[in-house]
């Protein structure tokens, strides 16, 4: 059963969540965290048929929208990191009196991923972490997105106006940054800018899994294999590989192509969760 | 305040979601606006474009609904994986439409409406007019960068030269090229002809074609029929349409030299059916805030006029 709804945060601001629901419900749920910005609309379809996926072997399954995303309330530039952080808080307390599972996993795709990873550091009650394609570095990846507005600034005057510097020193002085439509705050930069993944050893006791998306490449990517290193001094990590193309930057495909992304997360979720 | 709003189509259930007027019009008391997905994006749309319209257009009086077709966002069923392009071209074609019909069956019994309007970005703005031109129950349609030429007649990917069809689209292409002209390495490129050679030919020819006022009235063999054929359908019930585009989108060059200026020159009093509406510096989804800000308020003065009245 899938059933839609609202429900509060912390804050008393509604959030818009969805539960999978098994027909002979276990003790065994995973929650969903959303990626940020464009990638959100592209990954969306995949965390739906996931989550069906994962209903339908058993587990109880919770997607949401933080607050100022999708469907939820607000606006995206009146949130940060840390309501996002919040938010994850809120609907895994949602979901546990939801559906009483006291097995939990967290499972993020790039920036959700981060969240996610995040999250698992202040929540003890959380036994598996599932990252697809990790953002480690908020400051990376806020530059990559910094590009985007460089790019539109050359379609729109023919050239760049204000370059990354004048952007960033913009955004230190108060001002909002457009990207594909969507404003980052001074806020929000400075938050993700903040964020090291691999910068300390891992407070997570439990379980974690992480993915690597790469086509072409048959090695391991260094940084992830070092984030994974930092969990299993905790406890059993895995770094696996998916083959199909990354399914966050465009719709080449529809649905995308994600196979082996599947079948193994649920492989690995039904033996360690 | 917004509800979950979930609905059969083939035994099937979609899932939308209805923001209610916040502030009470009598005249738009029974009116309903529905959104359309764009493509292939679910109901939110980029940048929650859809969610933002919703909200503007409930502080203004109306009933809105925007809802995932079968296989989109959380509605049930799947697509079967295709290329993103393929999918367009149905799209193009009238996929959605039967399930926007159903979203109109569901609307109006539900909320008891009897004015229907339908906005939709892109693929979104055909799905809703040719669903405007089958179903009676339509009464107004607000089309956003409504692409008139068919994305990919031939069910494969089209080469980057193939989607250069106005001079305009040639000049932002040629603009491009402009920073290289000093460029040695872009020089040896050019004479070894390791550079896009049929692109370059291309964008020259087009460009140049602007400064010869030769009337081109020749059809472009992409043109998609079933959009001028909607079109006039929908008018000829004497029923009004808002065009809004962006300065800087291609499909607004196309629908400029493809449509505007050889059909739309044609309708006497055109004031009564249509209007079309610039937004200046806008790409293809308006994704400015100046740009968002015109659109919605475009969008909501519009409206507001079609269905004027008094705040209760």
């Amino acid at each position: 059963m899938e059933e839609h709804f609202f429900f509060k945060n912390s804050s008393g601001k509604e959030l818009f969540g969805v539960v999978n629901s098994p027909e002979k419900p276990g003790s065994k749920g995973v929650l969903i965290c959303h990626p940020l910005f464009e990638e959100k609309l592209h990954v969306h379809r995949v965390l739906v048929d996931f989550s069906r996926l994962l209903c339908s072997s058993g587990f109880s399954v919770m997607r949401f929208d933080y607050y100022g995303d999708g469907d939820s309330q607000g606006e995206f530039e009146e949130a940060t990191l840390e309501t996002r952080l919040s938010d994850i808080g809120s609907a895994l307390d949602f979901f546990r009196k939801k559906t009483s599972v006291d097995k939990l996993a967290l499972l993020g795709v790039r920036f959700g991923a981060t969240l996610a990873s995040l999250s698992a550091e202040k929540n003890s009650t959380l036994d598996a972490l599932i990252l697809w394609a990790p953002v480690l570095k908020g400051n990376d990846y806020i530059q990559s997105l910094l590009r985007m507005n460089l790019t539109h600034q050359v379609v729109v005057y023919k050239k760049v106006l204000y370059t990354r510097e004048d952007l960033i020193k913009g955004l230190k002085e108060g001002k909002k940054i457009n990207v594909e439509g969507y404003e980052i705050t001074r806020e929000l930069y400075e938050q993700v800018s903040k964020v090291d993944l691999l910068a300390e050893d891992k407070k997570f006791k439990g379980k974690a899994l992480l993915f690597q998306f790469s086509q072409n490449s048959s090695e391991f990517e260094a940084e992830l294999e070092k984030l994974r290193v930092l969990y299993s001094k905790n406890n059993s990590s895995e770094l696996l590989k998916c083959g199909d193309p990354p399914f966050w930057g465009d719709m080449k495909y529809y649905p995308p192509l994600t196979d082996g992304l599947f079948g193994k997360t649920l492989s690995w979720i039904k033996t360690n969760l | 305040m917004e509800k979950i709003a979930n609905f059969r189509f083939e035994n099937q259930e979609l899932t939308g979601i209805v923001t209610l007027p916040e502030t009470r019009f009598p005249e738009r008391e029974k009116v309903g606006v529905i959104l359309s997905v764009s493509a292939l994006k679910y109901r939110v749309c980029s940048y929650r474009l859809n969610v933002k319209i919703a909200r503007k257009l409930s502080q203004e009086g109306f009933f809105v609904l925007r809802f995932d077709p079968l296989g989109i966002g959380d509605s049930q069923s799947c697509l079967p994986s295709a290329l993103g392009l393929n999918h367009f071209l149905e799209i193009q074609t009238g996929r959605y439409v039967k399930e926007t019909k159903a979203a109109i069956d569901f609307f109006k019994k539900e909320y008891k409406l009897d004015q229907i309007v339908l906005l939709g970005l892109c693929g979104g703005a055909i799905t809703m007019l040719i669903t405007g031109a089958k179903d009676l129950r339509v009464n107004k349609l607000i089309l956003l960068g409504i692409p008139v030429l068919l994305e990919n007649i031939h069910g494969t990917k089209p080469d980057f030269k193939d989607t250069i069809t106005t001079p305009e689209y040639a000049g932002q292409v040629l603009s491009t090229y402009k920073s290289k002209l000093l460029s040695p390495q872009a020089w040896f490129r050019l004479l070894t002809f390791k550079s896009e050679h049929q692109t370059l030919t291309k964008s020259i020819s087009l460009y140049f074609r602007k400064f010869f006022k030769k009337n081109n009235s020749k059809r472009n063999p992409r043109f998609n029929d079933l959009f001028l054929s909607s079109f006039k359908n929908f008018i000829f019930q004497g029923k009004k349409i808002l065009f809004i585009n962006g300065e800087f989108d291609p499909a607004t060059w196309e629908f400029k030299s493809e449509f505007e200026d050889k059909f739309l020159k044609n309708i006497k009093y055109p004031d009564r059916v249509y209007q079309i509406h610039l937004i200046k510096n806008a790409n293809h989804i308006f994704s400015l805030s100046e740009c968002q800000a015109e659109l919605l308020d475009k969008i909501g003065t519009w409206l507001g006029q079609e269905y004027s009245g008094v705040r209760k």
